[in-house]
Formats: structure tokens, sequence, C-alpha cells
């Protein structure tokens, strides 16, 4: 079943397009992670979501509800955090927890025993008799994920829960999201593909206000983590590059000093061919490689469409 | 439903606003007794060469109790504007509003808490204010006619209530505490200064309130009810305004 279908959705900030069209399906108990450079639309989609911001057009249902029309009945069904999160500084976490759970009126033993649980996952059971404005970011950041989780949500908004913190209160946090996919839909923001990659089961790249890709983790693997050859040369002639070009598995090649990096279509009958086609035309290699790669080469490819164009204007 | 309200008087309590309000309305009020009942005294003492001013009578009780308005009409309204201008802008500025209206609460019960919540604190500091004032009025001047002042107590706490909800309406309109705070100012002097240019504004507007007040205290007579029905009506179009006002919002 799907939870979140969002079809051509629109946002308009006066003459800023934020969102042009966006579309993309997620099924029920899967993770997924949300990507894009800064500035594409991530946080704007998500508080559209959320039912915090109205599109400019399209539609979006959330577990299977309307939001645009039906904000409150969503409301009761999904946990959101925002970029940075905020409190009521002057109270204690476990005050804010339970201020929460009142608002999404549990009953007062369910709500003490609802907050005591997540102050224990979150591992702040410890800090959750301290006044909120004397937590730390990482603390806040795990707290802003307590007070999401309070009412069981169906679908959970974390607009890039992780980008703030250090290396220690990333994995801290990525962990907690790692055991809430197995009950609920997590829908993550990142602008890290590394972050993701770790425990998303499916990906959605942003770019410019529209959808580039979306796919499953495997699969983005598959298709477009493609292997492309790199080759140290003495010196690279005009003559070697204009026959690497004519070549049929040729796609795109950049040049950065010494190293030639070949982009192919076909890796198999490249690797036959492209070490003759260097040494027919008598240069000299020093290094010859092929590389895999990572998916964070992936996702910049991706969300640097030009960059090719680029290089091959080198 | 009662989340939110109990929220904001916990608020209220943590910030110390349930000290600071009753006190400045204690203070401002206790002064009134105390310098008409000293400034004979006072005066004495000066004995500036060259000047002489006598005061033949001390003013009434009654008097005395009326002048209070006119404190409460400057530092007071002040003191409730500061405390309540951040009510909604802080909380849009800083991000919890969202926070927690992406949960289910509808944004009139969220504007309705904060209107009982500051409601509340400026009646009773207003309340304890005028019981000190009556209190050492009595002791330093002399006797007036309770059931007059609390009429006129009454007429004048609309005129409170007017402040109040005008800042929360600012409060919501702007992003800003201190624009929040300073078109609450401007436009409470306009809602009192205005309408005295025209003869029939001048018996409804907030101006009226205070006009009344004092003379159902001084001269135990006075027509309040169209002012105080017309100002009722004013916060009530007031709060309509900021919870449609909030509504348009994205947060």
């Amino acid at each position: 079943m799907a939870i979140i279908e969002c079809s051509n959705l629109r946002k308009q900030y006066g003459k800023v397009n934020a969102l042009r069209g966006v579309n993309f399906t997620i099924e029920a108990n899967s993770c997924l992670g949300f990507l894009g450079p800064n500035g594409a639309g991530k946080t704007t989609a998500i508080r559209i979501l959320a039912g915090l911001a109205r599109p400019s057009g399209g539609e979006v249902r959330v577990a299977g509800i309307d939001v645009v029309n039906n904000p409150s009945a969503v409301r009761a069904k999904i946990g959101y955090l925002a970029q940075t999160p905020v409190f009521y500084n002057w109270m204690s976490g476990e005050e804010y927890l339970l201020f929460c759970a009142e608002l999404f009126k549990l009953p007062g033993r369910e709500a003490r025993t609802r907050a005591g649980e997540l102050l224990e996952t979150t591992g702040l059971k410890e800090a959750g008799k301290r006044k909120i404005g004397g937590y730390s970011g990482g603390m806040k950041q795990r707290l802003g994920i307590a007070q999401s989780l309070i009412n069981s949500p169906e679908v959970l908004f974390l607009d890039e829960p992780v980008s703030a913190l250090d290396p220690i209160g990333r994995f801290q946090v990525l962990e907690i999201i790692r055991q809430l996919k197995e009950k609920t839909t997590v829908f993550f923001s990142t602008h890290v593909l590394n972050d993701a990659s770790q425990i998303c089961d499916e990906v959605v790249i942003l770019k410019d206000g529209e959808v580039a890709i979306q796919s499953g983790i495997a699969e983005l693997h598959n298709n477009h983590a493609t292997p492309v050859f790199d080759v140290e040369l003495e010196q690279i002639s005009e003559g070697l590059l204009n026959s690497v070009k004519a070549q049929v598995w040729y796609t795109s090649h950049a040049v950065n000093g010494k190293l030639l990096t070949v982009v192919v279509n076909d890796v198999e009958q490249a690797k036959l061919e492209l070490p003759k086609v260097i040494i027919n035309q008598g240069a000299v290699m020093t290094k010859y490689q092929l590389q895999t790669p990572t998916l964070e080469q992936v996702f910049l490819k991706v969300v640097k469409a030009n960059a090719r164009d680029v290089k091959e204007g080198n | 439903m009662l989340a939110m309200l109990k929220k904001e008087i916990k608020e209220i309590f943590r910030t110390y606003r349930w000290l600071l309000l009753p006190c400045v309305f204690i203070f401002l009020g206790l002064a009134q007794p105390l310098s008409y009942k000293l400034m004979p005294a006072l005066l004495e003492n000066a004995n500036t060469p060259g000047i002489t001013i006598s005061i033949t009578a001390l003013p009434s009780p009654e008097q005395v109790l009326a002048s209070v308005f006119g404190q409460y009409s400057q530092m007071g309204i002040l003191m409730i504007i500061l405390l309540v201008m951040g009510t909604v802008a802080q909380e849009k500025n800083s991000g919890v509003a969202a926070a927690v209206l992406v949960k289910p609460i509808s944004r009139a019960n969220y504007l309705g808490a904060k209107i009982v919540a500051y409601t509340l604190l400026t009646a009773v500091s207003f309340t304890l204010g005028m019981v000190a004032t009556g209190y050492y009025t009595n002791i330093l001047i002399g006797g007036f006619s309770v059931g007059s002042v609390v009429l006129g107590g009454l007429v004048y706490l609309v005129y409170l209530l007017v402040a109040v909800a005008l800042t929360v309406l600012t409060s919501t309109v702007f992003n800003s505490q201190v624009a929040a705070g300073g078109s609450a100012l401007l436009g409470l002097m306009a809602l009192t200064l205005l309408p005295k240019l025209g003869v029939y504004t001048k018996e409804i507007f907030p101006g009226a309130l205070v006009d009344q007040a004092i003379k159902i205290i001084t001269v135990h007579s006075g027509e309040p009810l169209k002012a105080v029905l017309f100002n009722l009506m004013l916060i009530l179009i007031m709060l309509c305004a900021a919870w449609y006002s909030l509504n348009k919002q994205e947060l």
C-alpha cells in the first residue's frame, strides 16, 4: 500500500519555483532517504507533506488522507521533526514529552509510560528532568525524535535529522532510525547520501524542485554506479583523445593533469579495447584502473547534470 | 483541549510573569495614596525660597483611587504589551509554533489558550493592585464606597483587556516581537486619541472606558454599558482577526 503519494506537487514563493511538479510514491513500512543539494526543495516538500505549508498545485496524500483538504486528520497520524528542533526551553525534556502527549490526547498514565519509554530509547533518561535550555545540540535532536514519536506515528518526517551532528551523535540518531523503520514509515531528508545508504531501502533525489531519481539503494548501485576507467599517462595527446572518442563504447571523458577518466557504456568491451587504443597511439601508461564510483559520486553526478558537459569542454 | 492553556499558565509562572505584573500594578497603585498623603509634608520640607505652594485640602479618597487609572493607562499598559508581545511572534520566529501546530491542536485553541492565560494574569494583577490601593487609601486618606470602586474597576479592566487582545493580534500578525509591541502601542494610542475628534465615537472607543470608570468612582454615576459592550465586541473582532491571520500563515 502506498503511504505517501505526491503527484505534480508544486510550490511557488513569489517568482521562485521551489517545487516544479514533484511526483513520487512510497510504500508503507519502508525507509526513504530524501536527498538533494541545499536549496533543492527538500524542506519545502516535507513541510507540505506535514501540512505546515500549502502547495501551489498538485495533490499530496499521506496515509491515504488528502493533506490539503484534511490536514487535521493527517496530523494525528504523523510525526514531524524540523531541521532545527526547538522546544519550550523552560520545560524539562520529560515535561515537553508529556505536553506533546496531551496534544495527542493520550490518557495520563499512557502518556507517562510512553514518555518514559521514549526518554529511554533516545538515551535521555538521566537528562529528562533537566531544563531543555541546558541541552546540547545532540540531546535536542534526540528529544526532537522522541517528541515526533509520542503518538506512534504511521509516518515519520525528519528534516535533516543528522546533518548538524558530530559523528557520534550522527551514529546514535541513525541507530534510532534503524530501529524505528521496523514499525513505521520513515521519511528523512539529508544531503549526505552515505547516511541514507546506511539505513534506507529507497532514495528520492530532488534537484531544482524536481525528482531526478527515485530508486532502491541496490538499483542505484547497479544502474548509476557504473565503473569508469582511470588511466594515468605520461602525456595525453589530442590524437589519443580523438581515437578514444571514436570508439562505439565511448560515453564521455575527463582530463585532469595526466589522468584520463573514461566513462563507457559497455564495460566488458572497453576492458578489451581501451588498452589497445592507448598503445596504438603510442602513449605510455603509468597507471590503469577500473573504478566503481561510490554512491556519493553518483549523487554528485545526478545533482550536477551539467558537470559532464563541463568536463568534456576541457 | 486544556493542554495548551496549562502550558501557557505554567509558562507565566516559570518566567516570573506572575510576579512581575502584579508587582507593577501594586506599586503603581500604592504610589498614589502615599504621594497624596506625603505631598504637603514634602512641600513644607522643601521650603524653596520665593515660591509658596499651599495645599488647601487633601483630595477625596475617590479622587485618589481614580487617579490610579492614569498610572495604569501608561506604565501598566506598557508592561502588559511588553509581556504579551512575544507570545505568538516569538514562538513563530523560533519555530516552536510549527512544532506544536503540526500536532493535532487547532489554531483557535492555540490562540485561545494565550488569550485566556493573559486575561487571567491581567485581571489578577489589576485586582491585586486595586486591593492594595484601596487598603492604603482607606488608611491614609479615608473611606470610600467599595461598590463604586468595584464597578469602576470592572469597567476599567475591559480597557486593559483591549490592550491584551490588541497585542495578541499584532503578535500574531507580525513575526518580530518589537514590531508587535510597537504596533500594539501605536494602535492603542490611535484607539484612545482619534475618537476625541468626534462626539459619537468619544462615547464608545476604549478611552471612554477610562472616563466612565473615573466618573463611576468619583461621582457614583455613569453610563458605561455602551462603551463596555462596544469594547467587548472590539476584543472579539480582534481575536477573530488574529485567528484569521494565523490560519492564513504558513509556519
